[in-house]
């Protein structure tokens, strides 16, 4: 099993850097720079935007530039003489903006060497900025699936025991009502009803408004939650509730049912001791790919509910060209997605003893 | 998943597992539609899709005959609600009517829908036949390929890709149709993979058949079905996906309508123009809907292992 | 003008509370958080909105005339001098009033926030607004000599330009190595303010929270009333109008253009109060009049114009004369503002002291644009108005060419979407054929500065009391690829004399200058480098219960101190 885990995170390497590399490219490919998005003022001159385009790197070619996000800058424009000048540059310029004088030695060690970089817009560290924002995520992330698959699992159960039955229709449709209606709409629909018009539930945000710094444990403010949590459940609750069902169908058909059947055993025990046991296998893997969609999801619930979490920001980063944050979180979500599948895999091995990781 | 075991006597030729297969094939298929006649809620789902889809593809040709332009403005006429004479859903804040941009829009929305989750599915079909059949070498980099991409939460790339390319209806089909094709192609390689070493591949391999002959001739029908059921799904995920592009702004841009910027244009105007929040959401909601229920259905009356 | 006249409602006949007692004022934020607290490198609203209660002026504004006056409310500037060749300006510092650990405000806190600014090592959008500075000395701790290149009348506003910083913290946690600011963790933490609040904390994506400084010296009540001040991130427009009408917001300050009319019948009820005032930006419409397939910079290394081409359609100022006759204002207002705008006729602005009420804005009279074109050589070749005419003579196009063009610009602007799609009707209706190419507005402001474009819709404002900032627009200076505001490539060599003459007039004799304004204001209007579509009427609300709301033209928040609710709860 140790094995099985460590192959495959080593296998991962390769993946995590092919998905850096295209995430760079398309990024840098993208019309518009950082400069634009962070100096668009006629009160700021030309030469000031092109000191920032230098002194960001961003008017490198990409390659230089993901160079710089992989293995730091540090090594490309030195000082070798201590001045504090920089003398030496390779794949750089020494003055990147053509002022005559040499931009300052690289300071950036690159993200193999545990260095993520300043983002553009907070000047802050990347991992701080991204940091901060993931207890919020997780928060909602956990929430959803937590509710999406009891939700989603009993409706699938109930709707292939029954199936063909009124139930069975009703609870087909209804699973996958809310999600056949887009997300940012429903969630706004739902803030002006249960927000605005009946008062019931806070309509932004993730904690009360106070004049200290305190937001108080998740069980204090369970009514922040519920809107969005309900939002991102409901792909899940659809997803869970038809994949039960065909994976119980399925099971139908087996022989131990037939002899659990032929034994005499009552009918609710054989649905749902032998039946849903077995159904639920398939489902561990579905949890991967939930995680990965929750991530997805994550960024249109929390710009509507403008909850703090990671998704917010990436949008956010992506439309400022923010490029080191956008390619922290592309890292990220990269890894969950990866750590993601690799538990489902092994939940999959430990719920059927028949499957071997290897 | 797997079909039943061919009979003995299909080993004596390829002719005759063929025959067999296509009977085997049609049978699946007798029953499956026996299955969905009885199957009501679908029926009903079939119908009003289709009628949807119709108003679609034919509305130049409808409010051609109506003499209603979908992008004429009229400043002074804004928000007239539903029910306006001459406007049958009312019009939107510049005096453009709703009825005719709602069946413009459901072109663009429809189409893209449709022609996305084709292009992933033909894309996914191509490699995944091609990686289950060959294996090997191919395989193992379709696999590298595809588990990087999926790795990336779809959305992420989408609004990537989106602020790069500055997406109409055709580049965004394309964009989805570029993210899609992974889902497709695990599918088919798994399918294929049970089919490779069925009998009458390995004997119509045995008889000097072409690789390429028995992937398209011999495998890809075989998996048709699920091809059916994956397009059924993909479709109505692609309209809601193109609606969540057109609420982060990186949609397709107006004038052209699809259901996804109407709606998200008339988020602000909701107090002014009820109906212009309303009519969008509804066509979307009941399209996805109606598309989810098609695929459940579908799958259920086709699905070989389930017993009547 | 009508427009200008200030609605305020009678807030309810409540007492005012005592020093710190009034409930928070919360303010809504949408579009990012703040991204900086450093008065030095503030380069967005959110930002600024914050350092505006936290931070005070080198130099104030009277709430009630807009002019620059000694001793102002906020500001460290208690009184200046002029010398006698108007270059340089002598500045004395209050001592009645210190920042928030205690420390008198100094000479140091003006020249360190200088020296950093030109220094080049900080990311710092004012470099540009002090290039006409040639030196600023602090000879003894309450003066500061601020020298300029040349006498201007625009040395005051660049002087407040320059943001006061407590120099003594900021000389211990960086001395001279000012690039060491830029990711100081001081930016998002600052120790040491002065101003009505105090920093209290930020969390990311929720909120800001500054507390009340009871040792603010400009207080209008002698004390603040507000226990403190909050800044909420908000997910939209739509919600902040939800949570301000649900009581959880105590401004909004400028409510959006579609619930305008809603908010109005509120405060005409009584329940909420509103203040209306005109936008300080246009919506506008750049013409490229060079060649857009070879962008070229305005002037080369020695300062001498550069050929750049013409474009084939708007190089000819009849053309974009007749573009201007073929709009209606109305209409656009009616379909696209809400009824809300206004027309313009040039950049200077209503509210601006240098406005001339002599140039008015271009008349919407299709039948005169329909003659310009003829006479322009684009001729309605085939009798049919609502096809694009062709050329046939006209002064850069090719004959046969049609009268088409694509107009550029940004996307997720309901009033920008709306009033584009009507004027492309309405020019229809005279020959034109414009296409829309509405892109992300990072797509779009690439194309805008690189001057690739045919025409280009973008909105945005400048000071309206400073028309020199118009130099970057409408002279060559700005006309460069990639980087410069004079996007059309516009020369006229007598607009940017005027522009200069107006900003040296001996002993900057106001009426001087606005006659000059004023014929500047009329070159832009019949050049018409840039069609000033509309400009709207903002309108700010708050709390039906808060006491002391009382905007001036030009101030919103000039008495915020003061203002004054009950805390619920």
């Amino acid at each position: 099993m140790v094995k099985y885990v460590v192959r495959r995170l080593l296998q991962s390497i390769p993946i995590l850097f092919g998905i850096t590399l295209l995430s760079y490219l398309l990024m840098t490919a993208a019309p518009g720079g950082p400069v634009a998005a962070l100096a668009f003022d006629p009160r700021i001159s030309a030469a000031e935007r092109q000191r920032l385009e230098a002194r960001l790197g961003v008017n490198d070619p990409w390659l230089v530039q993901y160079l710089r996000w992989l293995i730091g800058d540090d090594w490309m424009r030195r000082d070798t003489d201590g001045d504090g000048i920089a003398d030496t540059a390779i794949l750089i310029p020494l003055d990147a903006n053509g002022d005559g004088v040499p931009e300052p030695p690289g300071e950036r060690r690159g993200v193999l060497r545990g260095d993520f970089g300043i983002s553009f817009t907070h000047r802050r560290p990347v991992l701080d900025v991204l940091f901060e924002r993931v207890p919020a995520t997780l928060e909602l992330s956990i929430s959803a699936l937590l509710i999406g698959a009891s939700v989603g699992i009993t409706i699938g159960v109930l709707a292939a025991v029954r199936r063909g039955s009124i139930f069975d229709n009703l609870t087909r449709v209804l699973a996958v009502v809310f999600d056949a209606i887009p997300g940012f709409w429903l969630g706004l629909m739902l803030i002006l009803l249960l927000g605005s018009q009946l008062g019931l539930l806070p309509m932004q945000g993730r904690c009360r408004v106070t004049m200290d710094d305190s937001c108080p444990p998740v069980y204090q403010r369970i009514e922040y939650l519920i809107l969005p949590t309900f939002i991102l459940s409901t792909g899940l609750i659809a997803g869970y509730s038809r994949f039960t069902r065909a994976s119980m169908l399925d099971v139908m058909g087996e022989d131990y049912m037939r002899t659990a059947r032929a034994k005499g055993l009552r009918e609710r025990v054989v649905w749902f001791k032998h039946g849903a046991r077995n159904a639920l296998i398939p489902i561990a893997t579905f949890l991967g790919p939930a995680l990965t969609g929750l991530l997805g999801g994550a960024v249109i619930t929390e710009t509507v509910f403008s909850w703090p979490g990671v998704g917010r920001e990436a949008i956010a980063a992506v439309s400022q060209r923010n490029y080191p944050v956008v390619m922290a979180v592309t890292v990220y979500a990269a890894l969950a997605t990866i750590i993601g599948y690799l538990i489902s895999d092994i939940l999959y091995g430990i719920i059927d003893p028949r499957i071997r990781l290897e | 998943m797997t079909t039943a075991a061919p009979s003995p006597s299909a080993r004596l030729s390829v002719i005759d597992l063929e025959l067999s297969a296509r009977r085997r094939r049609e049978s699946l298929m007798a029953r499956g539609l026996r299955r969905l006649r009885r199957d009501r809620l679908t029926l009903v789902a079939l119908s009003i899709l289709f009628i949807l889809a119709m108003l679609s593809v034919f509305a130049p040709v409808i409010t051609g005959a109506m003499g209603i332009d979908p992008n004429a403005t009229n400043p002074t006429q804004g928000f007239l609600p539903i029910g306006s004479p001459g406007n049958l859903l009312g019009t939107d804040k510049i005096g453009r009517d709703q009825f005719a941009r709602i069946l413009h829009a459901g072109r663009v929305s429809l189409g893209i829908g449709f022609f996305g989750a084709l292009f992933s599915l033909t894309i996914g079909t191509t490699f995944g036949v091609m990686a289950g059949y060959w294996g090997g070498a191919f395989d193992d980099i379709m696999n590298w390929i595809i588990t990087t991409l999926d790795s990336i939460p779809s959305l992420f790339i989408l609004v990537i890709l989106s602020s790069a390319l500055r997406p109409s209806a055709e580049v965004l089909i394309l964009i989805v149709s570029l993210i899609g094709w992974t889902g497709a192609t695990r599918l088919m390689r798994g399918q294929t993979l049970k089919l490779k070493n069925m009998d009458y591949i390995l004997s119509a391999r045995a008889m000097g058949a072409s690789a390429l002959r028995i992937m398209f001739v011999h495998i890809v029908p075989n998996i048709f079905s699920y091809t059916a059921l994956a397009l059924a799904g993909g479709i109505g995920g692609l309209i809601l996906t193109e609606s969540g592009l057109s609420f982060l702004g990186l949609g397709v841009q107006p004038p052209t309508a699809t259901w996804g910027n109407m709606l998200t244009d008339a988020q602000q105007m909701f107090r002014r123009g009820p109906h212009l929040v309303f009519v969008p959401g509804l066509m979307i909601f009941v399209t996805v809907l109606c598309l989810y229920i098609i695929g459940d259905g579908l799958r259920d009356a086709f699905d070989p292992k389930t017993e009547d | 003008m009508l427009l200008l006249t200030a609605l305020v409602m009678p807030a309810s006949a409540q007492e005012t509370l005592g020093a710190g007692e009034g409930a928070p004022i919360i303010y809504p934020n949408f579009g990012g958080d703040p991204t900086t607290f450093n008065p030095l490198l503030v380069n967005d609203g959110g930002s600024s909105a914050v350092v505006a209660r936290i931070f005070p002026a080198f130099i104030g504004i009277d709430p009630f005339t807009g002019a620059f006056v000694p001793g102002a409310a906020g500001a460290i500037a208690s009184d200046w001098t002029i010398s006698e060749d108007g270059r340089t300006y002598t500045f004395t510092i209050r001592d009645d009033w210190t920042w928030s650990d205690g420390t008198p405000f100094t000479s140091m806190d003006i020249k360190y926030a200088y020296d950093a600014i030109v220094s080049g090592q900080i990311n710092t959008p004012l470099a540009s607004a002090v290039v006409t500075v040639e030196s600023v000395e602090a000879p003894d701790p309450k003066t500061v000599v601020i020298t300029f290149v040349a006498p201007t009348c625009t040395a005051i506003n660049v002087a407040s330009s320059i943001p006061p910083i407590p120099s003594h913290v900021f000389t211990e946690l960086f001395g001279t190595d000012y690039a060491q600011m830029n990711d100081s963790p001081w930016n998002l933490a600052p120790t040491v303010t002065a101003d009505a609040f105090d920093f209290g904390n930020f969390r990311p994506g929720e909120q800001v929270t500054l507390v009340a400084n009871q040792n603010y010296a400009d207080a209008q009540l002698g004390y603040v009333v507000p226990q403190g001040w909050i800044m909420r991130m908000l997910a939209s427009q739509t919600v902040e109008v939800e949570e301000f009408l649900a009581g959880n917001l105590t401004i909004i300050p400028s409510v959006p253009e579609d619930r305008q009319a809603e908010l109005e019948a509120l405060a005409d009820a009584g329940e909420i109060q509103m203040h209306k005032g005109p936008s300080a930006g246009w919506q506008f419409l750049s013409f490229n009049l060079a060649d857009p397939t070879n962008p070229r910079n305005g002037l080369d290394a020695d300062g001498s114009p550069i050929d750049q081409g013409n474009h084939p359609i708007f190089g000819d100022v009849r053309v974009r004369q007749a573009f201007a006759m073929s709009i209606d204002h109305a209409a656009l207002n009616a379909g696209a503002f809400a009824g809300t705008g206004f027309p313009v006729a040039g950049p200077i602005l209503p509210q601006s002291w240098a406005y001339p009420d002599s140039v008015q804005p271009w008349p919407y009279d299709p039948e005169a644009a329909a003659a310009l074109l003829d006479e322009a050589g684009w001729i309605d070749h085939d009798n049919n108005p609502a096809t694009p005419r062709i050329a046939q003579g006209a002064l850069y196009a090719d004959d046969g060419t049609r009268l088409s063009f694509t107009l550029t610009t940004f996307s997720g602007n309901p009033s920008v979407d709306a009033s584009t799609l009507i004027m492309q009707d309405q020019l229809r209706a005279t020959g034109f054929d414009m296409q829309l190419e509405i892109i992300e507005f990072q797509a779009m402001v690439e194309k805008f500065l690189n001057q690739e474009f045919d025409a280009a819709v973008l909105f945005f404002g400048l000071d309206p009391q400073n028309p020199d900032e118009f130099t970057d627009l409408f002279t060559p200076a700005g006309d460069v690829v990639g980087a410069g505001f004079n996007v059309s490539s516009y020369n006229n060599p007598r607009a940017t004399e005027l522009l200069e003459l107006a900003r040296t007039v001996p002993d900057c004799d106001t009426e001087v200058r606005k006659a000059y304004y004023e014929e500047f204001q009329q070159i832009i209007h019949d050049d018409l480098p840039w069609f000033f579509i509309n400009v709207s009427i903002v309108p700010s609300v708050a709390r039906g219960d808060l006491v002391n709301f009382a905007p001036t033209e030009y101030s919103l928040y000039w008495n915020i101190d003061a203002w004054s609710y009950q805390l619920t709860r």
